[in-house]
């Protein structure tokens, strides 16, 4: 699966914050990955005084999330 | 209260005649006999048939000059004939004969239905019937000018209004009442509204409508942030889990707040865990409206819970934080009662209304009245939740004597201090926990499907820079 270096930064910033049985569906290499090839310089963080659909994220995060997570 | 009383004020309830269209289909025929006055059903397992019933309308002596006290009697059926209504139509009047008509009704039945002439009718049909029958019915069972037949509509097309429209024109007086269970009749809402005679209406919103679990979910209004819109200027009622508003937009507030509290809970917190987050969070949050209570008190005013407006002023009297408390617990899937002393079954006659919640915690029920618990920790007079005589006790050590007959119905316990200490220190690590359930990633992903399905019109709009 290959991301970009910015939908990488979205990622680990969501992934940081799943829940532990989420989480286990997430392979550990791939947020090795992750971290890797992150743009250091793009800052995001989740608002978390909002419902996490009303934060903006790349389509490409939302496209690799939906990949993780297919019985969602 | 003599039956002639009793019997005057049910008759003031039952001159309505109601034609109920459609709802659930029950598996099979069933009948019960239901006591008015004490509101339980008699449970008649054995019956297959009216005459069964009539047998045991004898077993039970159901003379009201006996009994003082007037039964009813509601027949649920998938399938009658000519027996039943000689049946029905021998009953004594002073029993009042509810039908339910649980499937589809044709001409034959209609034509048998015809035949009653028990004088305390109601009817009531679960199936679908077309608009002339509904109009042959209302003819027939409608005694009185003062008789208005309700129609329940819980299914909603692109073409019902042209039924409404239509049931109008026919049907002198008619009154509806509408029932939403499914994303697709929440969605057709608006088209129905204006044709609905009545300047004041009543929307019973499921329970479970908004429940990620159930299929017929309506999660991707609350997504597309886009309200049922009331464009007719007409009263909404909207009832949902027994709490009313007066728009959609504040039920759909009220659910993306709710999901905000809940996003510090891990999932595999414990039961107890979440209902110490839970009243750990109100005593953070809300405050005692003294001026609503004096003025409640002072009206003898008890309006309805919003819990919108409770959430955005942080404010209420018992029944909000009561009212909360369930909502949350509920939508958690922590089993909460609401206790309401104003409830004519609790009712204690000198002492003034209360509510408290009853929880349930593994199988054994306590005590919470997270109303008192939220005034003494912010005044002072206790530090923890260990301490409280009103979190998670029992008949016992709950603090409130002057409720003895509501408590004393249940049989609850208390649960273990140090336990409630642990978890209290366990919560409160929760502060630093921001976590993502799969409901929140299954929002996400129905918000980016709907965005994908914007027109190209919408999508170069949203395309075009500007400063964010």
């Amino acid at each position: 699966m290959n991301v970009s270096s910015m939908s990488a930064v979205e990622l680990l910033e969501i992934i940081k914050y799943l829940d532990s049985e989420l989480k286990k569906s997430i392979p550990e290499n791939f947020v090795m990955y992750l971290d890797s090839i992150k743009d250091s310089s793009y800052d995001f963080e989740i608002d978390k005084n909002i419902p996490l659909f009303e934060n903006e994220f790349l389509e490409e995060t939302i496209e690799v999330l939906k990949k993780l997570f297919p019985d969602l | 209260m003599t039956f002639k009383e009793l019997k005057e004020i049910i008759e003031q309830d039952q001159n309505k005649e109601t034609i109920i269209l459609p709802i659930s289909i029950p598996t099979k025929d069933e009948i019960q006999i239901i006591s008015i006055l004490y509101d339980c059903c008699i449970p008649c397992d054995d019956i297959k048939s009216v005459n069964d019933v009539y047998d045991v309308i004898k077993v039970y002596q159901l003379n009201p000059e006996l009994f003082e006290k007037p039964y009813y009697l509601r027949v649920l059926l998938n399938s009658f004939d000519e027996e039943t209504v000689d049946i029905i139509n021998q009953l004594d009047d002073n029993v009042f004969v509810e039908i339910m008509i649980s499937n589809n009704l044709d001409m034959e039945k209609m034509n048998l239905l015809f035949k009653l002439s028990h004088v305390n009718l109601q009817f009531a049909c679960y199936g679908w019937m077309d608009i002339d029958m509904i109009h042959e019915l209302v003819r027939k069972f409608t005694f009185s000018d003062d008789s208005s037949p309700v129609v329940i509509i819980n299914r909603i097309d692109s073409n019902t209004y042209e039924k409404i429209v239509e049931l109008c024109k026919r049907i002198k007086n008619i009154r509806f009442r509408i029932e939403i269970k499914d994303a697709e009749s929440l969605q057709n809402l608006d088209s129905i509204i204006p044709y609905i005679p009545e300047d004041e209406i009543l929307i019973v919103v499921d329970d479970n409508l908004f429940n990620e679990k159930y299929p017929k979910n309506a999660r991707e209004l609350i997504v597309q942030n886009t309200s049922v819109q009331n464009s007719s200027n007409k009263k909404l009622n909207i009832q949902f889990r027994d709490i009313k508003y007066d728009s959609f937009e504040q039920l759909y507030d009220l659910e993306k707040n709710i999901e905000l509290i809940k996003s510090h809970i891990p999932s595999d917190a414990s039961e107890l865990d979440i209902i110490t987050y839970v009243t750990l969070f109100m005593i953070n949050y809300f405050k005692y409206d003294y001026d609503m209570y004096e003025k409640s008190k002072a009206n003898q005013d008890t309006e309805d819970i919003n819990l919108t407006q409770f959430i955005s002023r942080g404010e209420g009297v018992c029944r909000h934080f009561a009212g909360f408390t369930k909502y949350i617990l509920d939508s958690l899937g922590i089993e909460c009662e609401k206790l309401d002393s104003s409830d004519d079954s609790l009712m204690d006659n000198d002492f003034e209304g209360h509510s408290f919640n009853l929880v349930t915690i593994e199988g054994k029920q306590y005590f919470i009245d997270n109303t008192w618990i939220v005034e003494r920790m912010q005044r002072g007079m206790i530090h923890s939740l260990a301490e409280s005589s009103d979190f998670l006790t029992s008949n016992e050590t709950f603090g409130h004597d002057d409720y003895k007959d509501i408590i004393s119905q249940f049989q609850c316990e208390n649960y273990d201090r140090q336990e409630i200490n642990d978890s209290t220190n366990r919560v409160i690590e929760w502060n630093s926990n921001y976590v993502i359930h799969a409901q929140s990633l299954r929002d996400l992903f129905k918000k980016y499907a709907l965005k994908i399905k914007k027109s190209v019109a919408e999508r170069i709009e949203d395309a075009i820079p500007r400063r964010k």
